[in-house]
This record gives C-alpha cells, sequence and structure tokens, in this order.
C-alpha cells in the first residue's frame, strides 16, 4: 500500500488548507500543544509533549507509535477519560479543556463512541443491555433506548441474538456489539484502542470492513494501534514518538477489507 | 440523574450477581430486624398482659401497704425500726378511721398475710394463707367457681372456714369437689366453703410487678381466725394491707392523697421521706404508669441491643460492598467511559446497599413474626405483633444502608475511568 508523508505536521487541516480560509465547523477533533504529564511521586512524568492535530468529519484516521509513545495517553485525552494538563482541544466545537467531570460526562456520552481492545461489555447483562447502555446516560426512558439497541444489533447483523450474554458471543462479535454500543448515541467521533488486538486476522478483517463501511456511512474514526497494516485501513495515520507527533501520512490507497457487512450501509 | 426505576434495577442485578453473598452480607441486618420486631412483640404482650392484671385488681382501688420492718439488711432495718416506733403499722381501727374521714371512699378490705403451714391429709400444699373479711371479694371483682365467699358470721364467729383459689384445688383435690373438705391449717382443721375463679391475666406469674405473685395460690381464711389463732399478740388488730375502694376511678389520685395524710398523722411521718415511711399508698392506675416506665427501659435496652446488631450489620454491608466495588472496577469504568457521572456511580451503588438492607428489612421481619411465634409456643408468653414496629425496624434497616452504604459508593464514584477499565 502506498502512502505519502505530508509535509505539515498538523498545523493546519489538509482541508482547510486547500479551502484558504479554515472552517473550524469541519472539524471534529482539534488540538494544540496538546499536554498530558502523569504526576507520580518524584514530579511528573510527560506522557504526551504538545501534539497538535485534527481530524475532519468523516474521515477515518489511525494513530501509530511504538508502546510508551503516548498513543493511548493520546486517545484517552481525545476521549475525554483523562484531561490534558496543557494545551487546548475543541471537540466538535466544545472547548473541553476547560469542562468539569461531569460536563465530560456527558460530552463522552454524547459525543464520543468507545470501541475497546477488550470490548468491555458488561457480562451479567444481555447485548440489548450493553448496546444501550450510554442511551440510560443520555437520560432515555426504557422502551426507547431498548428500540434503539435492538436497531442498532440487527444493523449490525446480530439482530437474532438479542438476549445473549456476552460471554456466549464468539471474539468478532462481542467487536461488534461494542461497535453497536459505541453508536447507538450517534456520536461525533468514534475512537478505537487497538480494536482488533484480540481477535484472530480474519476476524480482524471483518471488523475493518465494518469500520470501512462506517466510514463510508460518514462515521468520523480514530483508531490506535501498532499494526501498520490495520493502519492502512485509514486515510491517514499519524506516527508518535515520546509524546510527540513524528509524521503525518496520507494513505493513498487505503487497503480495503473485502468483507462488507450487510446493512451496514442503512446507518447513512 | 437516571431514572429511579433502572437505577433499582441496576442495583438488583448488582445483588443477583452476587446471591450468596448478599445473602451473607444481609444476615446482620435480617437478624437485626428480627430481633426488634420479636422483642417489641414480647414487649407488646407483656404490656398487655400487666394491663389485664392491673383491670383485674380494680381501677378504682387503693392499696396501702403496711412494710415489714423484719425484711431487709440491717441497716435499713434499724430505719424501720426506729419509723415503727412511732405507729403500730396499719390497723383495723386506722381503716375505719379512712373511711369515716374520707368520702371518696366507698368501703374497704384488709388482708392478713400469715406464714402458715397447710397440708391436705398428710401431703403439704404450697400455698399463701391470707386472712381478710366478706368485702373482700366485692372490692376485688372476684368471681367463685363453686360454693360461697365468707359471709359475715364466718368473720364475727372467727369460724374455721376457707375458700381456696383454683390452683390449690386442682392440685388437692383433682376432680372432686373440694366443698366440704378440709385443710389443715398450722394445726388446725379448715372447712372449704368455696373456690375462686382462676384469674386468667397470672398465666403463669411471670411478671413480679405488683403482689399477685402467687395469684391462683392463696388461700383465704377470716381475718378474724387469723387475728385470734395465728398471731402472737391475740389482741392486735394489724393488718399487712388494706384495700380501699372509691367511688369513682377518677376520684382515686384525690383519695390517695387523703390517705397519705391520714396514715402521715397517725403514724407520726409527716417528715418522713416517702420512701422510709412504714406504709406505702398506691394507685393500681400508677402502677400501670410504673409498668410502662420498667416497659420503657426494656424497650431502651432491647432497642439498644437490636441496634447494636442493625450497626453491626450494617458494617457488614459495608465490608461486601467495599469488595464489590474493587470487584467491579471494570464496570464502573465502562459506565464512565459511556458517560455516567460520578453521582451516577454513585447513586448505582447506594441503591444497591439499599436494595440489599431493604430485603434483608423484610426477611428480617419475617422471620421476627417466626420468632415471635415460637417464643409463644415454647414459653406459652402473651405475644402482640405491632406492625409499627415493622415499619421502625425497615426504616432503621434502610439508614443503614444509607448510613453503611454511602462510603463504598463514593469510592466507587470517585474512581478514574482509565484505572477502573485497566482493572482486570
Amino acid at each position: 500500500m502506498s502512502a505519502t508523508p505530508a509535509p505539515d505536521n498538523e498545523t493546519l487541516p489538509p482541508a482547510a488548507a486547500a479551502d484558504a480560509a479554515p472552517v473550524r465547523d469541519d472539524l471534529v477533533i482539534a488540538t494544540q500543544d496538546l499536554a498530558k504529564a502523569y504526576v507520580m511521586e518524584g514530579g511528573g512524568v510527560p506522557a504526551l509533549c504538545g501534539v497538535s492535530m485534527h481530524v475532519r468529519r468523516g474521515e477515518f484516521v489511525s494513530i501509530m507509535g511504538q508502546s510508551g509513545s503516548g498513543k493511548s495517553t493520546l486517545l484517552h485525552v481525545l476521549g475525554c477519560l483523562h484531561r490534558a494538563s496543557g494545551g487546548s482541544y475543541r471537540l466538535d466545537g466544545i472547548e473541553v479543556t476547560d469542562l468539569n467531570d461531569d460536563e465530560l460526562s456527558v460530552v463522552r456520552n454524547q459525543k464520543i463512541g468507545f470501541v475497546f481492545q477488550k470490548f468491555n461489555l458488561l457480562p451479567h447483562e444481555d447485548i440489548v443491555e450493553n448496546v444501550a447502555l450510554p442511551l440510560v446516560y443520555a437520560r432515555q426512558p426504557r422502551h426507547e433506548r431498548l428500540a434503539a439497541a435492538k436497531r442498532m444489533l440487527q444493523v449490525i447483523g446480530l439482530g437474532d441474538r438479542l438476549h445473549h450474554k456476552p460471554g456466549e458471543l464468539s471474539g468478532g462479535q462481542s467487536q461488534r456489539v461494542a461497535i453497536a454500543r459505541a453508536l447507538v448515541t450517534e456520536p461525533a467521533v468514534i475512537l478505537a484502542d487497538e480494536p482488533t488486538g484480540n481477535l484472530d486476522s480474519v476476524t480482524g478483517l471483518e471488523i475493518m470492513a465494518l469500520f470501512q463501511a462506517l466510514h463510508r456511512a460518514g462515521r468520523t474514526i480514530v483508531q490506535v494501534t501498532h499494526d501498520r497494516e490495520k493502519a492502512e485501513y485509514g486515510q491517514r495515520i499519524i506516527h508518535l514518538k515520546d509524546g510527540l507527533i513524528s509524521e503525518v501520512e496520507v494513505v493513498v490507497s487505503p487497503r480495503r477489507a473485502e468483507q462488507v457487512v450487510s446493512g451496514v450501509e442503512v446507518l447513512a | 440523574m437516571i431514572e429511579w426505576g433502572n437505577a433499582v434495577r441496576i442495583g438488583l442485578m448488582g445483588l443477583a450477581v452476587h446471591k450468596f453473598r448478599a445473602a451473607l452480607s444481609m444476615l446482620g441486618i435480617i437478624f437485626g430486624v428480627a430481633s426488634v420486631v420479636a422483642v417489641i412483640a414480647v414487649s407488646e404482650g407483656a404490656r398487655g398482659e400487666v394491663l389485664k392484671q392491673l383491670a383485674a385488681m380494680g381501677v378504682n382501688n387503693i392499696m396501702v401497704t403496711g412494710l415489714d420492718w423484719r425484711s431487709g439488711g440491717s441497716e435499713t432495718r434499724d430505719i424501720k425500726k426506729k419509723a415503727r416506733l412511732g405507729s403500730n403499722g396499719l390497723t383495723l381501727r386506722e381503716a375505719e378511721a379512712a373511711l369515716a374521714h374520707c368520702r371518696l371512699l366507698v368501703t374497704y378490705a384488709p388482708l392478713r398475710k400469715v406464714q402458715a403451714s397447710i397440708r391436705s391429709g398428710e401431703t403439704p400444699v404450697s400455698a399463701d394463707v391470707v386472712g381478710t373479711t366478706p368485702a373482700f371479694l366485692g372490692v376485688m371483682g372476684y368471681r367463685l367457681r363453686e360454693g360461697r365467699w365468707f359471709l359475715p358470721p364466718d368473720e364475727k364467729e372467727a369460724r374455721r372456714v376457707c375458700v381456696i383459689e383454683d390452683t390449690i384445688r386442682q392440685e388437692c383435690f383433682k376432680l372432686e369437689s373440694p366443698l366440704g373438705r378440709t385443710l389443715v391449717i398450722d394445726h388446725e382443721p379448715y372447712e372449704v366453703v368455696g373456690v375462686l375463679e382462676s384469674k386468667e391475666a397470672s398465666s403463669d406469674q411471670k411478671y413480679e410487678v405488683i403482689d399477685i405473685k402467687q395469684l391462683n395460690r392463696r388461700c383465704y381464711i377470716p381475718l378474724a381466725a387469723t387475728l385470734a389463732r395465728m398471731t402472737q399478740e391475740p389482741l392486735s388488730d394489724q393488718v399487712s394491707e388494706i384495700i380501699f375502694q372509691c367511688r369513682s376511678s377518677r376520684d382515686v389520685h384525690a383519695a390517695a392523697a387523703v390517705l397519705n395524710r391520714c396514715f402521715d398523722a397517725w403514724h407520726n411521718m409527716e417528715s418522713w421521706r416517702p420512701d422510709d415511711k412504714d406504709f406505702k399508698v398506691r394507685v393500681a392506675q400508677d402502677l400501670v404508669k410504673q409498668t410502662e416506665a420498667s416497659q420503657r427501659i426494656f424497650n431502651y435496652v432491647m432497642g439498644c441491643s437490636a441496634g447494636i446488631s442493625l450497626v453491626v450489620g450494617g458494617i457488614g454491608i459495608m465490608n461486601i460492598m467495599l469488595a464489590n466495588v474493587t470487584e467491579r472496577r471494570r464496570e464502573i469504568g465502562i459506565r464512565r467511559a459511556v458517560g455516567a457521572t460520578q453521582h451516577d456511580i454513585l447513586r448505582q451503588f447506594l441503591f444497591e446497599s439499599l436494595s440489599i438492607c431493604l430485603l434483608g428489612g423484610l426477611m428480617g421481619c419475617l422471620l421476627g413474626v417466626g420468632f415471635t411465634w415460637l417464643v409463644q409456643y415454647w414459653t406459652q408468653w402473651q405475644t402482640v405483633l405491632a406492625w409499627w414496629s415493622m415499619f421502625v425496624a425497615l426504616a432503621v434497616s434502610l439508614l443503614d444502608g444509607v448510613a453503611f452504604g454511602t462510603y463504598p459508593a463514593w469510592q466507587a464514584g470517585k474512581l478514574d475511568p482509565i484505572e477502573a477499565l485497566r482493572y482486570e
């Protein structure tokens, strides 16, 4: 797969640069000198040392880096699970660095869909309840959220297993449930942390196909991976090293996962 | 804030996952609540019983009791001896004088308790011998099972007749009629002329609140017979107790005050402390109050011990909830990641501890009913299940849930989402 290094280290979004006047509404993620240091006994340990990056609406971006490069920290900060210790971060037009814990919870609920490496489903709830979980905290009435969860599971191809427990599903199915959960609130961005890390290659491909289908349907996706091949399913690759962006690659012709999961197009 | 219904559902689900653990942690609450319910049932039953007994004594009655200076420790004996120097104790003359003096009084019945041996044939009988007058039956409102009560000639001629209570009849005469039979009291034969109906209040004489311990074990003989034959001073008219009957229950306190003044004057004890006097004036209604006061103390003591068990139960709940929070960190992380606020998590775990406590409280109520039934079955005590006790116990157990569930829930709420998600 071919990929060319971008000359600009994310000072301006490529789209905005092309349009001469930056259209900020087009940016789902915009960070400026984002820093994060962990407080330890012997003082602060820097994990991010000034990351400036942008993700446009409808983009599929991969973040790559060695372990310890800060990619997980970056994802946690982008996912509002951690607060940045410096810099600014606008998510879907909202400056989130100033928000308190409760407000960050609302932002996570409404703007972000998480997909984790270990699926992170609640083992004692059936999968409809799992998918409906974010809607609980969006204060939706029970019948509405169950209906939405069922719809999402049907779209994702698990409509016949609504009342199964996560333990009764395969890894690929579990990850699809997790993706359904990430989608159910119609978030601004889906953040995936090594989404295929716990899956075999065929199932991993299935998940990539699902991501690509969602991307085609207009979803914004940011995935963190250490696997170059998986990264190339996205349009751009942001390389991190020692808490800094070392390189931004534009993937000229992203890989295509052959399998297309039926029904995903409906999401558009 | 997430809706209550869902919070309850999540809380109960949390319990359902670890049923056995939840059940174990509930035990403290269950037994605490059960003991509260059972203890209150027993206590209420006892109160009802005492009230019944007092009703049997008559709400219009005032009891003047002479204190026996021979009993008690040497010190109090000396004081009492001194007290007795100025008076001859309670006498029939005083009773007559009091009746003449106080218009509120209708009649009186004197009692003289004597130490005497009783035999039925050759068999010794355990009973109290009490001398009294024909008025006693009416004053006390007792009923005869068979035969007759004393008549004026019995008293006048100090006849050797006796009226026995039901327990004595059962023990000495079994199925035969005791009328016309003889009991030997202090080596002298007394003819049984009547049997009193058993007083239902004394279902085993367990409550010695008043002097009715031997309620169904008394053998009454004419007072004159007692005074003439069983005392060392044959001319004495000393009695142990005088029961005055009042015109109406409203007047008893006024009459009791008059009686107090009279006996103070006659015994030269105006300046004595009530406890040091050689007599005591008691009103049946006041005994009810005394009983209620001692009942209250009993309730406080039992309430405290039940409270302690609820606190211990609460600590158990806290322990289990802390373990729960640690074990379910990942779940907390997931919920936080999808948008739960710290308050949502706090509320979820608080609901769980509340559910444990409420469920434990309900089970405790059932167990308490069972305990009460068992107590009644084994001891034959009267018990009364008080519904309010269950509400109180449930409320206290809910309070327990809040008091001991808040800290673990707060711990859960303030967990860092990432740390929580990393938990294996």
